[in-house]
């Protein structure tokens, strides 16, 4: 926040979330309550409010802090303007399928060709498929080509985590979720079992840009997880 | 522009999303991913008046855009 009040010299007055987990919300709150509208998915609010225990990833969802919550349902395509004299767009909200979960936006600044897709895409990392609010490996997959059939220039994608990446960035993306994709339905149609599956090491080619062995075997686990449910 | 500030060093993986987790109200999910990363700020500059914050710990990255009347944040991070 410190480095925000260093850089604008306005104060923020809109606030656009990617989706409900919390380390990209967390701060939300303290911008509404100084006069911020929010921006968000019409399903985020859902997501946020739920107090569950994901026992497979022994991971305990909190309810989020309700200042943090969309004053502003998106609930479609979505054009935000200055409000200024010139009424000049400034952004334009893209509701995505289910992919890194069921409350995804991107968010477009066509002025400079920069689009943030949140979580849909990590860099330097693999990223978190949240099955148990709605996410699809399937869905990450058909967005991310969403984005590539847009950025075949000098576009740059802003990811939830990680470095801003071009084209060959989100080449190299897709590859990495198509093939471990490709390896996972290959060995549920074979009967393996996870830990077959996790023994034939099927990030291996990815593991040293994305957090190593270990991130990958997390990856992996995750993966199959959904793909052996249906995803 | 690029601008760093702040460090510390990386603990062994295993128990470092745990400590994440407990000492600063992470998912698991966010702390496995702020293991794989050292935690420093950085600023990015992508054209006049826009930036990327990048906090490494786990945050999101934060877009902000400055324009006339008020700027404009695609998330805002952990606090």
């Amino acid at each position: 926040m410190a480095t925000v009040d260093s850089l604008a010299a306005n104060p923020v007055r809109t606030v656009i979330s990617t989706h409900y987990h919390e380390d990209h919300l967390g701060a939300n709150a303290w911008y509404a309550l100084r006069g911020a509208r929010v921006m968000g998915h019409e399903l985020l609010a859902a997501e946020a409010m739920r107090d569950t225990m994901i026992e497979e990833m022994r991971w305990e969802r909190h309810r989020a802090n309700p200042s943090s919550l969309p004053t502003v349902q998106v609930t479609g395509p979505s054009l935000v303007r200055s409000g200024q004299a010139d009424g000049g767009m400034i952004a334009a909200i893209q509701k995505l399928q289910p992919a890194h979960s069921r409350t995804d936006i991107a968010v477009l600044i066509p002025a400079a060709e920069v689009l943030h897709a949140g979580d849909l895409i990590e860099v330097g990392a693999y990223p978190f498929i949240d099955w148990w609010a709605g996410g699809s490996l399937r869905g990450m997959i058909s967005e991310v080509d969403r984005i590539i059939s847009w950025a075949q220039g000098d576009q740059r994608i802003v990811p939830g985590h990680g470095s801003v990446i071009g084209a060959a960035g989100l080449a190299a993306y897709r590859e990495m979720l198509v093939t471990v994709r490709d390896r996972a339905q290959a060995a549920i149609r074979r009967g393996d079992s996870e830990q077959e599956f996790l023994a034939s090491q099927p990030t291996r080619e990815f593991d040293a840009e994305r957090g190593g062995e270990a991130s990958g075997r997390r990856f992996a686990s995750l993966v199959w997880y959904g793909l052996s449910r249906g995803d | 522009m690029n601008m760093t500030t702040g460090n510390s060093p990386r603990l062994a993986p295993a128990p470092l999303a745990a400590f994440l987790a407990l000492c600063l109200g992470m998912s698991i999910p966010a702390a496995a991913r702020a293991q794989d990363r050292v935690p420093v700020i950085t600023v990015e500059e992508l054209a006049d008046d826009l930036w990327v914050i990048r906090d490494g710990l786990g945050s999101g990255n934060v877009l902000l855009y400055d324009v006339a009347g008020g700027a404009y944040m695609v998330d805002a991070g952990s606090p």
